[in-house]
Parts: structure tokens; sequence; C-alpha cells
């Protein structure tokens, strides 16, 4: 069997926002990983989190999943939530389900810091 | 000024009061009687009016009745000559001439009685007569005593009403009252009235009468004891007037009220009964709409998901649960469950319910049990180890089970709660008992359905084994028994290797249901694989094969296709014996039937069939199929053979995949036969080969990427890098799938074939993906959305024990 290649790491930025880099593929079998780190992060109001997905190599509809949720739990709690490097493939499947309309999608870390800040 | 004025359509006690004083005052000045009697005529004239305020009556006369005052003569005559008496018109208001004389007014003086009085005037006169005016004068002169008044109306209806003349001045009613004025003298006013009168306003009139006389009266100077006994006499009449009146209103009050309470009691009892019969009518359409939906459906997993949505909506039930029991293949009988108004992972963590006290009364089939609060039930609580519900279950107090049962076995019960008390009425009793008879009876037709259907498919399994597979050929087949039929068909398909490279194409159908059907189908298709191998002909392997039917089923129609494939030649010699003809598409995708020689159907004595020859080069496909295919019921057999000559002109891909594409669009799962199809595939060139990778996997999470990994290797070995993406999503989504629900081992296939690839997942659960349209923000149910969005096509096709769910991508 395939080892499980996922990892998430969390950082604060500079800038304030909770950053969370996810590497590798994000699946039936990986998601539960995730979804763990996402529920450790603290959401309050006027908090922010941005997650990094530009060593996603892969994401199926359970990592869409996970995502949904994370974001309706950042919208509950009246936090920022948004996603950053995401690759081709993976921007052709969030078109796919019409999530790149849910999401705000920037094209990296930087650029969805200076988002929320403004 | 105060109004005079008196309407005698809304004529009433107050008027009648109002009248008396008026007229008092009006004859106030009068200086004798006869002169208060004109004032009486005109006060009437003018102050009676009709609704609109016209004058009411045009005409008004006063009569006085006397004795006739004594002339000189006539005294000498003696006291005992008989008095004589006069009837005389003393007052006159408007214009009548039959009453003015020729010399003026108050003409009428008349001795009464007499016809020539009764004749001028009829009505006075008449209401005199009925009071004894003249009848008492006797020959002492005594004092006739005082009588009461009297009223007397004649309606335009009545046999005295007013002459032509008066009904030109639009008079529809006489009346005339009066009375004694004083002792020995009589009045009599008459009205000609324009309004008909009501019968309640007449009676009024005998207390306007007594103010009539009183003012009469006081024109004559009355004695004062006279005067007094005429205002008494009116007040009395007032009084009694009133009295009526009271009487009268309050009885109709009365009447009112208790006719009043009787329409409101008969308009409950309607309003009850009318919610009894629409409430009856309800119940009875909730459950012909219950019950119509359960006896169509045969396929028990929807079976009881519809039971138990239905009583749980109709029951008011916060959830309900339906626990039915189900023999396995062993014989063994196990307990499953379905739920509704809740999601089933609430159940997931307990153990199925025990015999409880409660339960028991449901699983035994002793009864219903309806319950305000279970919690307060006697038999509730008693049992090891929860004593009641479970810890984490969903809070009931309003309690509702109702067993299933049919000729006398129980074959579940229905389980409805509610975290309020009291919810559950007799109307819910009523509705999920009627639910659960007609749940018994869907269940009992759907056991038996499936009894009978797996035997038929055992049957048919045992008779079809599975087709080997030739080199240098793709092909596949299918067998799908009837729909909504019941027992094996008489179809069949076979594919026989034969010595020299010759492969024999077969299909067939022997017609009849059930199991003489089908065993006449196997020794009819074992024949026809022995014929074979001897190596003869189409046209001579049908000859026997009739020559066979004849003899092991006399008179048992059937229909044949015997084809030879000879791939070093590139052709296909055929003979058809009555059946639907083969369809070929030639690698151009040309698609022609070959129907050119038909001959008769089996079993009808021996005879020569014609053979047919046709080129068949690589790049060919061939389908052969039996009618269920094309035939269905309103629906000609041309416009289904039309419909398969399109499918097979369109585009085409992968074997597997285009015949389950084609069974979709011409069958849709509602084909009324059997459908049997035998489909094969001449690839062009070695590099359009079918090659496949097939891998199996335990249902865990690490079966996905495991897959995933599988189908990038094949790809990138076949050479088709651009696809991995999309293949790897597709793997991924159906595994994904299969671990999630079936929770079966899986068996991932991947195959390519020319440009066409695709990827199978077969578990051993019979529950069909399907295709959810999530909104963006919602989670879940994307996998199937994702696989429909990428792949060319995809489907599902039912086999033993499970299901394949597939999906093909093109490779250009």
């Amino acid at each position: 069997m395939t080892e499980p290649d996922l990892t998430v790491d969390q950082q604060i930025h500079e800038a304030g926002p909770v950053l969370l880099k996810v590497t590798g593929e994000l699946d039936h079998h990986t998601a539960p990983r995730l979804t763990q780190a996402l529920e450790d992060v603290h959401l309050s109001p006027g908090t922010a989190l941005v997650v990094d997905l530009c060593d996603l190599t892969y994401c199926d509809s359970t990592g869409i999943t996970v995502l949904v949720t994370a974001y309706q739990r950042a919208e509950a709690a009246g936090s920022s939530f948004s996603l950053a490097g995401l690759g081709r493939d993976l921007t052709r499947m969030f078109q796919t389900v019409g999530l790149d309309q849910v999401f705000a999608l920037h094209p990296t870390t930087d650029a969805a810091v200076a988002a929320v800040r403004h | 000024m105060q109004d005079t004025r008196f309407d005698l359509s809304a004529f009433g006690l107050s008027e009648v009061a109002r009248c008396g004083v008026h007229l008092r005052e009006a004859v106030s000045g009068a200086s004798s009687a006869d002169a208060a009697a004109q004032v009486v005529a005109e006060f009437f004239h003018d102050s009676l009016v009709d609704g609109r305020g016209d004058r009411a009556c045009p005409v008004v006369g006063v009569f006085l009745s006397r004795p006739q005052a004594a002339p000189a003569a006539q005294v000498v005559a003696g006291p005992r000559a008989r008095q004589e008496r006069r009837l005389s018109l003393a007052g006159l208001s408007g214009a009548y001439a039959p009453w003015h004389g020729t010399e003026g007014s108050a003409a009428l003086d008349l001795p009464v009685p007499s016809p020539e009085a009764a004749r001028q005037a009829p009505l006075a006169y008449r209401l005199l007569d009925r009071l004894g005016a003249w009848a008492t004068a006797d020959p002492d002169g005594a004092v006739p005593p005082l009588s009461g008044v009297d009223v007397v109306h004649v309606s335009d209806s009545q046999e005295d009403a007013p002459d032509e003349a008066l009904r030109a001045e639009g008079v529809r009613s006489l009346l005339a009252f009066g009375g004694t004025l004083s002792p020995g003298e009589w009045f009599a006013v008459v009205l000609f009235c324009r309004v008909a009168l009501a019968a309640d306003v007449v009676d009024l009139f005998s207390a306007v009468t007594s103010s009539a006389r009183l003012a009469l009266l006081s024109g004559g100077r009355p004695p004062p004891a006279l005067e007094a006994e005429a205002v008494r006499t009116s007040l009395e009449d007032m009084e009694n007037l009133v009295a009526r009146r009271a009487a009268h209103l309050q009885s109709t009050v009365a009447r009112l009220s208790s006719v009043t309470a009787d329409l409101r009691r008969s308009q409950q009892e309607l309003e009850q009964r009318e919610r009894q019969l629409r409430d009856e009518a309800t119940i009875v359409e909730l459950l012909q709409q219950a019950g119509s939906a359960l006896a169509a459906e045969l396929d028990l997993d929807t079976l009881v998901q519809h039971a138990v949505d239905a009583a749980t909506g109709l029951s008011g039930a916060a959830f309900g649960a339906f626990f039915y029991n189900v023999l396995g293949e062993t014989g063994e009988s196990y307990l499953l469950y379905v739920l509704s108004g809740v999601d089933r992972s609430v159940f997931d963590k307990f153990p199925m319910p025990r015999n409880t006290q409660v339960f028991e009364e449901t699983f035994r089939g002793l009864g219903v049990m309806r319950s305000d609060d279970i919690t307060a039930d006697p038999r509730y609580g008693h049992n090891s180890p929860h004593h009641g519900m479970p810890e984490g279950h969903l809070p009931v107090r309003s309690y509702l089970a109702v067993p299933v049962t049919s000729r006398g076995t129980v074959l579940g019960g229905f389980f409805f709660g509610h975290p309020e008390r009291g919810v559950f009425t007799e109307r819910h009793e009523r509705l999920v008992t009627g639910v659960a008879a007609q749940t018994a009876v869907a269940l009992h037709n759907a056991q038996t359905y499936r009894q009978e259907r797996e035997a038929a498919m055992e049957l048919q399994r045992h008779l079809l084994p599975t087709l080997p597979r030739v080199e240098g050929i793709a092909s596949t087949s299918r067998y799908l028994p009837a729909a909504r039929d019941r027992g094996a068909g008489g179809d069949w398909v076979d594919l026989i290797p034969l010595p020299d490279g010759e492969v024999a194409l077969v299909v067939g159908d022997v017609m009849g249901k059930g199991v003489r059907a089908a065993a006449v189908m196997g020794q009819i298709r074992t024949a026809c694989r022995a014929y074979a191998r001897l190596g003869l002909a189409p046209s001579e392997v049908l000859e026997h094969l009739s020559v066979l039917v004849d003899d092991i089923a006399p008179g048992c129609i059937t229909t044949c296709v015997y084809a030879v494939l000879d791939p070093a030649e590139d052709r296909l010699r055929a003979a058809v014996a009555g059946h639907l003809p083969p369809v070929l598409r030639d690698p151009q995708g040309r698609v022609r039937f070959l129907d050119e020689r038909v001959g008769p159907p089996l079993g009808v004595g021996r005879r020569r069939y014609p053979q047919q020859e046709i080129p068949v080069p690589p790049g060919s496909r061939l389908l052969l199929y039996t009618d269920g295919l094309v035939e269905r019921r309103g629906r000609p057999i041309d416009d289904g053979l039309r419909s398969l000559r399109e499918l097979l002109a369109g585009p085409v891909g992968e074997i597997e995949a285009d015949c389950d594409s084609w069974l979709d669009t011409l069958a849709d799962g509602q084909h009324d036969d059997d459908i049997a199809m035998l489909y094969l595939h001449r690839p062009e060139d070695a590099s359009q080969q079918v090659s496949a990778v097939v891998r199996e996997y335990a249902p865990v999470s690490g079966a996905v990427p495991d897959a995933r990994q599988l189908v990038s290797e094949a790809l990138h070995e076949w050479n088709l890098q651009h696809l991995v993406n999309d293949m790897m999503l597709i793997a991924d989504e159906m595994v994904a799938n299969a671990v999630r629900h079936a929770r079966t081992p899986l068996r991932v296939e991947l195959r390519r074939a020319g440009e066409r690839v695709v990827l199978e997942v077969t578990d051993s659960s019979t529950e069909e993906p399907r295709l959810i349209v999530s909104h963006p923000g919602e989670f879940g149910h994307r996998g199937i959305f994702l696989v429909n969005a990428i792949a060319t096509r995809w489907g599902t096709r039912r086999i033993d024990g499970g299901k394949v769910v597939w999906a093909e991508v093109k490779a250009s």
C-alpha cells in the first residue's frame, strides 16, 4: 500500500493571518488529517485563515468537502478564509464544481494576505 | 313644526300614539261633531303617507250614525213610534264621486238599515252592522250598551275590492274602523289606501279607532263622564295593543331563538359530519396514494423506504422506522431497518432492538401500541441493560407501533416516535394501520417476485455460462430478464470458438416464459454447440435445430441466428431462422441489417435455410440481439430498429460501455421482454487491441491512492499521459464511493480499446450511485458529479451479486 502523502504546516504570517500550508495529495484517505489541522485553528471575528495549496498535487471531492466545511466554519465565526496558489488542474476542478465562485482564490499567499489586510 | 305625517308602510306603536295626540290637537277648535268629523277626515287624508312620503289615502270618509232628529210631526206621532236612524257622511276629504251629492259636500245621508245605505257605503255599513249599530234599537228607546271597536280591511284580492275608479287612483285596499261614539251613536272612518296594509298594521288601527272616537267626541262638548270613559277606553285599547304586541314580540323572539338554536345545532352537526366525511375521504385518498405507490414497487429496498416514508408522513411523527425480516440465501432470517425523518447515522450506534416488553407487542404481531407517553407505560424500562431508551437515543414520549403481518407471519413493524406527549391520535393510528396492511401485501408481492425472479435468474446463469474470450476479437454479452416479469425467459446467446480459428456466433429466443422455455432453450443451446463443433454450415445447423425443436418441444416456436465469423477471410456466413437481423457496422461507420435472406422460425419441420455471406473487415462491429432490445409496448418495432441503427451509426467506443449505454437508451429498465445481446468488435490493428490492468482492493481508504497510482502507471505505459489527471480523479471518486458506501471488496479494471479508456469498479453492493448536483456552498455529493463532468460516458450495470460502475474517456 502506498504511504499516505499529506502534510499540513501551520504558521502565523507576520501580517497576522494564520497560514496553513498543505503539501501532497488530498483525498478520501488523507482528508482526516487536513480536517484535524483546520479544526485546530482558532477562529474568531476578525481573524484570517489562508490555506496555501501551491504544493497540493492532488485533490478529490473529499478534499473539496473538507475545504467547504472549513469555509463554512470560518464564515460562522466571522473570520476570513481564502485559498492561495492553486495549480492549473485544481483550478479547473474548482471551476467544474462551481467553487471558484465561493472561495476567495489567490495566486500566492502574499496576494491572499494582502487581500485580507484590505 | 312637528312632523304629523305617518308612513303606513312602517306604521308602529309609536305612530299610533303620536297619531292620537295630533288628532286631538287637530280637532281642538271644532265646534260640533260634524265639524270634528270633517277635521278627522282631513287629518287622515293629509297625514297618512306611503313609503315615499306621498299621500297614502286619496279618499277619507267619516260616517256618523245617529237617531234621526225628530221633526215636530213625528214627535206628535207619539213616543212609541219606531225611532229612525240615519247614516250620514259627516266628513269627506278627497274626491270620490259616489259620495258627493249634487248640492255640495257630504250629500250622503241615508236611513239605516237599508239596502241603499249598504250599497252606497258598503264598508262603513258592514262595519257598523257587525258592531250591531242598528239591530239594537228597541221600542223602549233604551240606549244600546257601549260596544267595542272594530276594523274591517279589504285588500285587493278580496271580493269587494276597490272599484274601477278607485283602482285608477292607485287604491289597493280599503280600511274601515269605528265603533260606539256615545250611547246610541256610532261612527266609522273609511280609508281608501294606495298602500297594501300588513295584518299587524290593520291590528294597530283598533287603537287608532279609540283616538278617533276621542277626537270626534271632543267636537260635540260631551258630558265629562263620557269623555273620561272614552279616554279610559283609549288608554285600555292602547295598553291592550301594547300587551298584544309585546306578547307577539316575545313569542316571535322565542320562536326565533329556538329556530336559531335549531339552525345552529344542525349547522354544527352538518359541519361535524362534513369534517368527518372530509377526514374519511382524506384518509382513503392518502392510503390509496400510499397503496398504489407500494403496490407498484417490487424492489424490496425501494419498497421498504417508500413504506416508511409514507407511514411517517401520515403519522405526524418526528421520525419513523420500519424493521423487517429478510430471508438470507441459506434460509436464515435477519432483521433490517429503514428510517424516515432522521439520518441513519443517528441509529447506527445502537444494537438492533430486542424483544423487550415494549417491542414484543409489535415484533410478535400482537397488536397496535399507541401511547401518549411511552416512558409512563407499565411495560417500559424493565429490560437490561438500558432499562428504557439507550443513552443518546432521540427523545421519545409519544409512541406508536404497528406490526406488519401477512397470513399470520410477522413481516416487520412500524415504529414512530415524537419528543412531545400525546401527538398520535386515533386518526394517525388508522392511517398507519392502513399503510401497514398495504405494506404487508406489497412485501409479500416483492418477496414472491424476488424468489421467482432469483430462481429464474439462477436457471439462466446455469444455462448461460460466461462466454470465452477469443484472440483478435473483443466481445461481450448481456442478458437482462424482463423488467416487470417473473420467470426465466428463453433468450440465449453463445460464442463458440471453432477449431480452425473461426468463431460461431449464436442468438436465439424460445417463445414463452418460465422454466419450460428455459429448459428448451438449454437443450437447443447444447445441441447447437454440438452441431457447431461438427463444423456444419450455418444453414445446416439451423436445419438440424429445426428438426430437434420439432422433436423435443413440438409447437414451441424458436427464432435463431447462427453465424460463423472467419477472421482470416474477413467474412461472415450467417443464416437466420425468423429472428431479428444482426446489425453490422463497417470500419467506415456504415450500418446495415443482415436481413436479406430470412428463413422461417425453428420447429416448423425440416427445411432448407438460406445462408448469406457478408464481408467483415477489421474495424467492423457486429451486434446480435433478441427482440426485447427493440420491442416495447406502445412503440412500433420499426422505431426500435431505427433507434438501434442510429445508435450504431453514432459514436461508438469501448464495447462494454457501448452495450450499457445502448441498453440505457433502448430499454431504460422498462423492457417488457428478456434482452440478450452479443456484441463483437474486430480491432483494426495491434495498437487497438484491448489491453487491461486489473487489481482488487479491500474496502479501506488506502485503496483510493493505490487505485490512483495503478491508473497513473498504466496510462504512462500506454503512452496516454494526457489522460492521467482525469482518469486519476475518476478512479479516486469511484473507488472512494465503493469504499464509503458499498464497503465490500472491490475490483478495479482499466481497459484501453483504441481511442477509448474505460475504468470499471466492481463491488458487491447493488445500490447504484446517483448524480447529485450540490450547490457550491454545500459539502458532499460531488464525487459522481465530478465523474459526470469529466467522463465521456459513465454508467452502472448490475451483475451477479453486485454492480459495475464504469466511466469512459476518449484518448484523442
